[in-house]
């Protein structure tokens, strides 16, 4: 059985039911309507970033579904990314927050579990100012806030 | 670009996969993503953890060129009025952190709250080592007057 999706810009997307369900919105407005073939507007993805989302889902078509682990520290949890989700990320900083964003409206727990692993290794081992370049992001802490914020938190500096 | 990084929800989602150093560095990044992670960053304070001791003993050393200098504990006094309600589990050694604790009271929203031995540094306000001498029922009652502060003082000697 197949589901049609439609992106924001009015591309239609035939894709197998299994596939689409990997997102829990489209899962859940799937059993609200019932049988049905009418197509699933997706007013908020491009087809661009749809494009990107269905190559996801169909690699992992057969994924067992995630368990939440409620109690964890999700700070816990490895920041390890699989070889094809590794590639699969390899797109650019505008992309990868699409990809985000997309995949935290469809529901779709580990596209953006691997997107937030993603931006967070780019992170990782870089001053603000280099996190900034890396993403685009102006700075709008005056020069004398940018201090106090430093001090203040000092403490969570490795030892 | 991009408004995408500005994206509250979405910040906070990376934030759960940084550890604390790399969120320092996060908060400084800009204002929307202070006001994303901060939270993050304060929820669970232990002082025996990343930099607190070098941090603390860097007052204790301004204290010893001068007695007289309570910049470090008016400085981290301060820190604890800005920050301290957004701390939920605060695993306490150093006396200049149960110092600026119980003089904010700004700690409303502890989950949990241990005490471990502490030791005496000379602050002035030597507050939790005189609730040592109270008895239980003492104890109770104080904890009834302050009654702003959700939980029960532990203290464990």
């Amino acid at each position: 059985m197949t589901v049609i999706l439609v992106s924001s810009d009015n591309q239609d997307f035939k894709v197998d039911k299994e596939v689409a369900e990997r997102s829990i919105l489209i899962k859940n407005m799937l059993e609200d309507v019932g049988e049905s073939d009418s197509p699933i507007p997706l007013p908020n993805v491009t087809s661009a970033v749809l494009t990107k989302v269905i190559e996801y889902c169909e690699h992992h078509r057969n994924d067992p579904v995630q368990v939440p682990e409620e109690t964890d520290d999700p700070r816990k949890r490895s920041n390890d990314i699989e070889e094809w989700d590794m590639k699969f990320m390899q797109v650019d900083q505008e992309m990868l927050f699409e990809i985000i964003l997309a995949a935290n409206y469809l529901d779709i727990k580990p596209l953006l579990d691997v997107g937030c692993k993603t931006v967070a290794n780019i992170i990782k081992g870089k001053t603000p100012e280099e996190i900034r370049k890396a993403f685009n992001i102006v700075n709008d802490f005056t020069p004398e806030e940018e201090a106090q914020i430093k001090k203040e938190n000092e403490w969570a500096e490795d030892r | 670009m991009t408004t995408n990084t500005g994206i509250p929800e979405i910040i906070q989602q990376i934030g759960t996969h940084l550890d604390l150093p790399h969120l320092f560095t996060a908060i400084r990044v800009c204002r929307s993503w202070n006001h994303a992670l901060i939270h993050c960053l304060w929820a669970s304070i232990d002082d025996s953890l990343y930099s607190w001791g070098r941090t603390l003993d860097t007052f204790l050393e301004g204290r010893r060129m001068d007695p007289n200098d309570n910049s470090g504990s008016d400085w981290l006094r301060k820190v604890f009025l800005k920050y301290g309600h957004l701390i939920q589990h605060l695993h306490v050694r150093r006396r200049e952190i149960l110092d600026a604790v119980s003089v904010t009271r700004t700690c409303v929203e502890l989950k949990s709250f241990r005490v471990g031995k502490v030791e005496p540094v000379g602050l002035q306000l030597l507050e939790h080592e005189w609730m040592y001498n109270l008895s239980a029922e003492e104890q109770v009652k104080m904890t009834e007057v302050r009654g702003r502060m959700p939980w029960r003082v532990l203290l464990i000697a």
